[in-house]
């Protein structure tokens, strides 16, 4: 019996203790929420159809912000910027967290979270349409008023402009490319870098003479491995001679089984005969650990990745160089890719809207984003910092820079999905599908999204004709 | 307690009193043990049956996932599903998947169950081997295998002159799929092995001796006497590896990704894209339903089944 009366009071307990949480909550930050400024709330809400204004917290006690970011190396640099920002405001610390994934796996969690009503304060993700997407679902807070516009070089594409507000801004200018093994080549007999593609093809007979069996290492498993040759196709040579090419595809001027498609997977067809044979069970961890054992000369990734695998080799520093995708014929026409990687934006519910704009403008501080952009091998974007690039595998390509020889990264402003979908198909093609199939089935996904977002032609549009194109 | 007291002298009354007592027990006995689980009701609502309801709802919507418009379409979704070349392949991936799975992970673990169920020294310890895996994140598994598949098997393939495992089988379009579901009965035969065992402890040992004495051994003793008799065990192994596997995400998700391309794309890697790739969150909802439909009629086939079968087996 005396077991019955204590399980009795238990259960009341547990009942009473279940019901006041879900409801006093609200009870305690309704309260809260009239003794806070609106101002900034109030701008975000205003572009939120049907979304009940976020609740806010008094802002002068102790308060924790969360900011998410994809890109892990990132992290070290943001700690110390915020350490910065915590010894000049003691009540406020800011964690980072790391949603892992790459941009697919980034872009699915915040997804989740912003469902859930629970995201990060502040967030970190890559520039392009997705800041549209989040805008549109009245998830950012509007930060024209912040004068980071001001602060940030000139953005030639607004990507991160929704109804006229400004929802996001770059973090840092950055390259993509190739990494090449110096070492491994000059042992070849190849002592000049590739500049065109008859040289880079030339490069990798000499390496596979030389004993590397697979000078070209491609992680296809993950999806930026198995793209990353498309898109430095696509940014050099399709949309680098033809900025209008994405727009044709859609409109139904150009066709997905076109010449430019064509050359693209042809180009792809004789480079992967350098490549490792299991390349579509390779992800880019296992990639890099083969690259820094030496067993390839050349891989796409991330200017990033060269800080990464001088940590896992030592005895590859200074050794690696990060060249731009040596795909012309021509050596008149040799350009890199470079323009801005990720951006910055301020969730709308946050519950300390002055506080995290506080900290969203002291990331613009020349010497945090300088930190910040460094971190990822990449120059700031602020205009009054240093933006000569301080690693030496990235000097070969200053003077491109310099004279104005790149191209800017054109998948950004493609329809939300398509990554994932070129990484289908691509693997597809690369297990063994035909390439008219592979083409039809692009083209048929890419009319899936197309039709599932029937806004997004409009709303394409609306940014070219901004960017006057 | 009074109340009734007044129908001890009518007797019959009592009995009556006394019977509904055993089946219910008294007013306060209930009120208690509706109070003790009101709780568990309170957060099964909260996270089981909510979603569920709210999953069904959104299934009607063009919900994107991010924005707060939901705009009711009626059954737009599910026609688009019935027509929608992308989840022909997951959804026929997930019935190879299911079945092979739920065959060779049922088989292997009887067997195991039949072995450890023998009187020997270490049985209690291969016993916890074989469980450990079940203890363990499907997603730690995943990328557990996803290395040895791509480098110690890859080393093992290239010495043996095997290319389908030289060249990683998690990257061939024709093995990802076998690679996941040999996984997958790796992670789980723990446990399915564990209902088989309880089930075989559970029976007669008067049963096995007189087979024994009437001279019934080896393969016909365990057609004839032990699997009819475990016929409880099998039905729930069968139901519960089915169903699990139907629904199966994060293992392959970790170990192949679905790829290449969709070789092994499950439908629910199709769900998470829909919803979270391609923001297509009402979509996403209905192949969630969907998917659940299929798991409730195929688990009321093999249930209708296989209890009949138990019924005619104790008949």
């Amino acid at each position: 019996m005396k077991k019955k009366v204590i399980a009795l009071i238990l259960a009341g307990v547990m009942t009473a203790g279940l019901l006041a949480g879900c409801g006093g909550g609200d009870a305690g930050q309704a309260e809260m929420s009239e003794n806070t400024d609106n101002a900034v709330v109030e701008d975000a809400a205003e572009n939120r159809e049907e979304v009940e204004e976020p609740k806010k917290e008094a802002e002068d006690g102790p308060i924790t912000l969360k900011f998410a970011t994809g890109s892990s190396e990132c992290v070290t640099a943001l700690n110390t910027v915020f350490s910065k920002y915590n010894e000049e405001h003691p009540n406020v610390t800011v964690e980072v967290t790391v949603l892992p994934g790459g941009v697919a796996g980034f872009n699915s969690a915040m997804a989740s979270k912003l469902a859930a009503g629970d995201a990060p304060d502040l967030f970190q993700y890559q520039w392009g349409t997705q800041i549209n997407a989040y805008a549109k679902g009245g998830n950012l807070m509007d930060l024209t008023d912040t004068g980071i516009r001001d602060v940030v070089q000139d953005i030639k594409k607004p990507m991160n402009v929704y109804d006229g507000k400004d929802y996001a801004y770059p973090v840092e200018f950055s390259l993509w490319g190739l990494m090449y093994n110096t070492e491994l080549a000059e042992n070849a007999g190849v002592n000049e870098t590739p500049k065109t593609f008859d040289e880079f093809i030339g490069a990798m007979d000499k390496i596979r003479d030389s004993g590397v069996e697979y000078p070209f290492i491609v992680p296809a498993k993950d999806g930026s491995g198995a793209t990353g040759f498309v898109f430095c196709y696509l940014h050099q040579i399709v949309s680098g001679e033809n900025p209008e090419f994405y727009y044709q595809c859609c409109t139904g001027d150009k066709g997905w089984d076109g010449e430019e498609w064509r050359s693209l997977f042809d180009t792809y067809a004789e480079i992967l005969n350098y490549a490792n044979p299991d390349s579509l069970g390779l992800d880019v961890d296992n990639a890099l650990t083969r690259f820094a054992r030496q067993e390839g000369a050349f891989m796409v990734s991330g200017p990033s990745t060269i800080k990464k695998l001088e940590e896992m080799n030592p005895e590859l520093e200074g050794k690696l160089k990060y060249i731009p995708f040596p795909l012309y014929a021509n050596e008149s026409e040799y350009k890199t890719i470079a323009d801005f990687d990720s951006c910055i934006s301020v969730w709308s519910g946050t519950r300390y809207p002055e506080a995290a704009i506080d900290v969203y403008k002291y990331l613009y501080e020349p010497e945090n984003n300088m930190l910040i952009a460094e971190s990822r091998n990449a120059v700031s974007v602020v205009k009054n910092a240093d933006t000569s690039y301080v690693d030496a595998s990235l000097q070969d390509q200053v003077h491109l820079l310099d004279e104005g020889k790149y191209v800017g990264y054109s998948e950004r402003e493609w329809i939300p999905g398509i990554k994932e979908i070129m990484k289908t198909i691509v693997q597809e093609w690369i297990g063994g599908t035909d390439l008219d199939t592979t083409l039809a089935n692009l083209q048929k996904e890419h009319q899936r999204l197309l039709d599932a977002s029937p806004e997004f032609l409009k709303e394409f549009e609306e940014l070219r004709s901004s960017t006057g194109e | 307690m009074k109340a009734w007291a007044c129908f001890h002298k009518k007797g019959i009354f009592y009995m009556e009193y006394k019977k509904r007592k055993r089946m219910f027990g008294s007013v306060s006995d209930t009120i208690q043990y509706a109070v003790m689980f009101l709780p568990m009701l309170i957060l099964y609502l909260i996270f089981s049956t909510y979603p569920v309801i709210g999953g069904v709802f959104y299934s009607f919507t063009d919900w994107d996932g991010l924005n707060s418009n939901v705009n009711f379409i009626g059954l737009q979704n599910y026609k688009t599903f019935f027509h929608d070349f992308v989840v022909l392949k997951p959804l026929y991936n997930t019935f190879v998947y299911a079945f092979w799975v739920t065959i060779i992970q049922n088989i292997c673990a009887l067997a195991l169950a039949l072995a450890l169920n023998q009187k020997f020294k270490s049985k209690n310890l291969l016993r916890t081997f074989i469980f450990i895996p079940v203890v363990l994140s499907a997603l730690i598994v995943g990328y557990l295998w996803s290395y040895i598949f791509t480098e110690p098997m890859a080393i093992l393939g290239g010495k043996l002159g095997i290319d389908a495992m030289k060249y990683n089988m998690l990257g061939n379009k024709t093995t990802a799929l076998a690679a996941g579901i040999f996984v997958s009965v790796w992670k789980g035969v723990g446990y399915t092995m564990v209902i088989y065992l309880a089930g075989l402890q559970n029976i007669n040992q008067e049963i096995q001796d007189a087979a024994l004495v009437d001279g019934v051994k080896g393969f016909q003793r365990f057609r004839y006497i032990t699997f009819p008799l475990i016929a409880p065990s099998f039905t729930i192994n069968i139901v519960l590896v089915m169903e699990g596997a139907f629904k199966q995400f994060d293992l392959i998700f970790a170990l192949t990704g679905g790829g290449p391309g969709n070789a092994s794309e499950l439908l629910s890697l199709t769900i998470y894209r829909e919803s979270f790739e391609y923001y297509r969150a009402g979509y996403g909802a209905t192949m969630g339903v969907i998917l659940a439909l299929i798991i409730i009629v195929l688990s009321l086939f093999e249930l209708l089944v296989l209890r009949k079968r138990e019924d005619e087996i104790g008949n």
